[in-house]
């Protein structure tokens, strides 16, 4: 036979339940907005039954149920769902590093408006075909001094501004550098108190929350791979290498590379292994500077190159205004795009510019129209496209890399919204859901005390008749 | 599917952020009236465009140097066609002066007259254009042609320019010698300056067999100046077509440019107004949903 007070009992415990539920749906209210926050449901399942089986027991028609009890508070999560939300994170900034970078170069280039090298170009051969024309004007000369030195100031205007954004790039990558570390320890910590709960038994929804909104944090400075130990401990990997394992953390340091501009490359600490990552802001970083700047850098310079080799040449070999000696001068000085100057004594003194094919011919401008020839001259590429061209295909990668970084971050953007969608939809509050369940859960409450009530009249009745008074 | 409450909120954010975007490039090639306002705009047209302004640039350069080309043809051919008419007198006066009926002194006073026609003549060589000797060669600073006196006649003129040409490109690959230089004057035989000089010096001395010679050799030097003329004159008729080539080319580019460069108005506007509609009509059914009751707002 149950306790005559068995009722009350069964009844406390519904109330406890259904408050207990109640109190979760509460919660999901509140959290409603909280970004990373899972949807808690309050898992209700009977208390063991009454009698237990046993040789003695006390017959009755069957096992008695004792009532409910809140076993278990679930999260609504998907942890497949919450791995393809990091990648899809890791692939947008990436590409999204990039996108920016390459929307400031392709404002740099200026085109297709002036001023821009490609004008400055054209308006310094101008220049020297006006000199042929007209070789014994010292205006005429100054003219292409001047367009000249335009030219030339395009070329170190573009180099600063790139090598600038290399110095913002690398400032960068040691603020994710530091902020890769901070998230480490930050998810090393979590994992620890996690790990600690597990072990006394708790569900650890909330926890799991927040090492999931670090995770995500994290997906968007490195892509990496996340595997769940089963103790409590997630351990976080990068193409191999540990940055989160049990109990430890390994930090990311960075190293300066003099031989390349003074790049500024992660690497790990313990080992100083590179940095390998394939997503992310640093990765999208690393690439913008190494492959796409770097890239653009070069074009510059062999353009550059190719213009000092073929101007010079014909200076060094011409005559200047009524000179009986090749002027055995170069016009440009410099080596590459940075430090591509007009040769001081030039500007100094314009007669110097080798107009003349022959010696003492203050009439003669050949030698200026062969420079200015050297326009048409397919100097570029392997011998397939002149100055001219060669500048226009390189403004028209830039372009071509900047559109499609703009159309990949339309395709990861709408995949990243998917997916948060998704995610909404399997792990979000919606509250008229949670208000269906308030008033459910209100409706059982109430239900239990009424149950109180009703056994509380029956007891009152036994006693009652016991002790009349 | 099961929709959540942040799930739409963020919707609506990032649905009015797509609209927002479109509409800021249309309204950019609106405002600018350019549809490709910078390479990403268009990779495939970019590089067709600088090339473009490239070759437009070149034509404007080409254009100057056909004017000043022209210049200088019409100075030589004006100075040259005065050359061929004192040339031409001068040899009408050698068959008047071969003539038995004059005397010698009318033979003296035509002398005077050819001392006059090579001072001329002179003064003719070392015509300058914007300060430069156009008979010099590459010599254009110093006067081509300097007289040797004798009293106040010339009995010598010495050149010293040199034979140079001066190209000038007046289209791409197409390159022109807008000189001529004063040694082509003074060519073996046809030397303008001693035709003159010998004619003078025979009509002095009253020599009338040499005088005939003189003559001819007059008329030589005449034909080889009329020729050299004639070359002048083809080459400002190329210099004109060159001309109207460019200017044609320029049309077309100029034409391509912009059909590559400038917005389709029209079409612009168009879009700008779908757009417009569009982001009004997510305004609207956005504005809605927000003030949609919810199940709170009925539960007492």
């Amino acid at each position: 036979m149950p306790s005559t007070f068995f009722g009350l009992e069964i009844a406390l415990r519904g109330l406890t339940a259904q408050s207990a539920a109640q109190d979760v749906v509460s919660n999901n209210i509140a959290n409603a907005n909280t970004p990373g926050y899972t949807k808690q449901v309050a898992q209700m399942t009977t208390t063991l039954p009454y009698p237990d089986p046993s040789a003695n027991a006390a017959m009755i028609a069957g096992q008695l149920g004792t009532g409910v009890v809140v076993s278990q508070i679930d999260s609504a999560r998907d942890q497949m769902l919450n791995n393809q939300i990091t990648q899809g994170n890791s692939q947008q900034s990436s590409n999204s590093a990039v996108m920016t970078g390459l929307s400031q170069v392709e404002s740099f280039f200026n085109e297709p408006t002036s001023p821009s090298i490609g004008d400055a170009l054209n308006n310094f051969y101008s220049a020297l075909s006006s000199v042929s024309s007209d070789p014994g004007d010292i205006g005429v000369r100054q003219n292409l001094i001047d367009t000249t030195q335009a030219l030339t100031d395009q070329f170190s205007t573009m180099n600063t501004n790139l090598d600038n954004m290399d110095t913002q790039i690398n400032g960068n990558i040691k603020t994710d550098v530091n902020s890769i570390n901070s998230l480490a320890s930050q998810i090393n910590g979590v994992n620890y108190q996690i790990y600690k709960a597990q072990n006394m038994g708790y569900t650890t929804n909330d926890l799991l929350d927040t090492r999931q909104n670090l995770m995500n944090s994290l997906s968007k400075l490195t892509n990496f791979q996340a595997t769940d130990m089963g103790n409590g401990y997630m351990k976080i990997e990068i193409n191999g290498h540990t940055l989160v394992g049990q109990n430890y953390t390994v930090p990311l340091t960075t190293v300066t590379d003099p031989a390349n501009n003074n790049a500024v490359n992660p690497v790990f600490s313990d080992d100083g292994a590179p940095l390998v990552t394939t997503g992310g802001d640093i990765n999208g970083l690393i690439t913008l500077r190494d492959t796409n700047i770097a890239g653009y850098r070069s074009s510059l310079d062999s353009m550059a190159q190719s213009l000092m080799t073929s101007v010079n040449s014909l200076q060094s070999s011409g005559y200047g205004l009524n000179d009986a000696a090749p002027t055995g001068i170069n016009f440009f000085n410099g080596t590459d795009s940075a430090d591509i100057t007009i040769n001081p004594a030039i500007t100094a003194d314009p007669t110097l510019i080798a107009a003349a094919a022959s010696p003492s011919s203050p009439g003669d401008g050949s030698n200026a129209l062969a420079m200015a020839d050297t326009q048409n001259s397919l100097l570029m590429a392997g011998g397939t496209q002149t100055i001219g061209e060669n500048y226009a295909s390189l403004v028209s990668q830039v372009g071509s890399d900047s559109q499609s970084a703009q159309n990949n971050d339309q395709i990861y953007t709408s995949v990243s919204t998917n997916l948060q969608q998704q995610w909404q939809s399997e792990s979000g509050v919606s509250l008229d859901e949670e208000m269906t369940n308030l008033v459910q859960y209100q409706h059982a409450f109430e239900a239990n005390s009424k149950v109180m009530v009703v056994q509380d009249q029956m007891l009152q009745t036994l006693i009652n008749m016991i002790n009349p008074s | 599917m099961r929709v959540t409450n942040s799930y739409m909120y963020d919707s609506f954010i990032s649905d009015l952020q797509n609209n927002m975007q479109q509409l800021d490039k249309i309204n950019q090639q609106i405002s600018t009236g350019l549809a490709v306002n910078k390479p990403s705009d268009a990779p495939d047209k970019i590089g067709s465009i600088i090339s473009l302004r490239d070759s437009i640039n070149n034509i404007t350069q080409y254009q100057s140097n056909v004017g000043s080309t022209n210049d200088y043809l019409n100075s030589t051919s004006t100075a040259l066609t005065s050359m061929t008419n004192l040339l031409s007198t001068a040899q009408t006066l050698a068959v008047q002066g071969a003539n038995d009926t004059n005397s010698a002194s009318d033979r003296a006073t035509m002398a005077t007259q050819v001392d006059n026609q090579i001072q001329e003549m002179l003064s003719l060589g070392n015509t300058q254009v914007n300060g430069q000797y156009i008979f010099g060669g590459y010599q254009t600073t110093a006067q081509p042609f300097t007289a040797t006196m004798t009293g106040t006649s010339v009995t010598g003129v010495t050149y010293n320019g040199d034979s140079g040409l001066m190209p000038e490109e007046i289209n791409q690959g197409d390159i022109i010698n807008k000189n001529v230089p004063g040694s082509s004057l003074i060519a073996a035989g046809t030397d303008v300056y001693n035709a003159l000089i010998n004619f003078r010096n025979d009509l002095n001395n009253n020599d009338t067999a040499a005088i005939t010679n003189d003559a001819g050799t007059l008329q030589n030097a005449y034909n080889s100046l009329t020729n050299i003329n004639t070359d002048i004159g083809g080459k400002l008729q190329r210099t004109t077509a060159v001309s109207s080539t460019l200017t044609n080319t320029n049309t077309t580019l100029t034409g391509i440019q912009s059909s590559l460069e400038d917005v389709d108005m029209p079409t612009a506007m168009t879009n700008f107004q779908l757009q417009q509609n569009v982001y009004q009509s997510a305004l609207t059914s956005i504005s809605t949903l927000m003030q949609q009751t919810t199940l709170a707002d009925i539960l007492r």
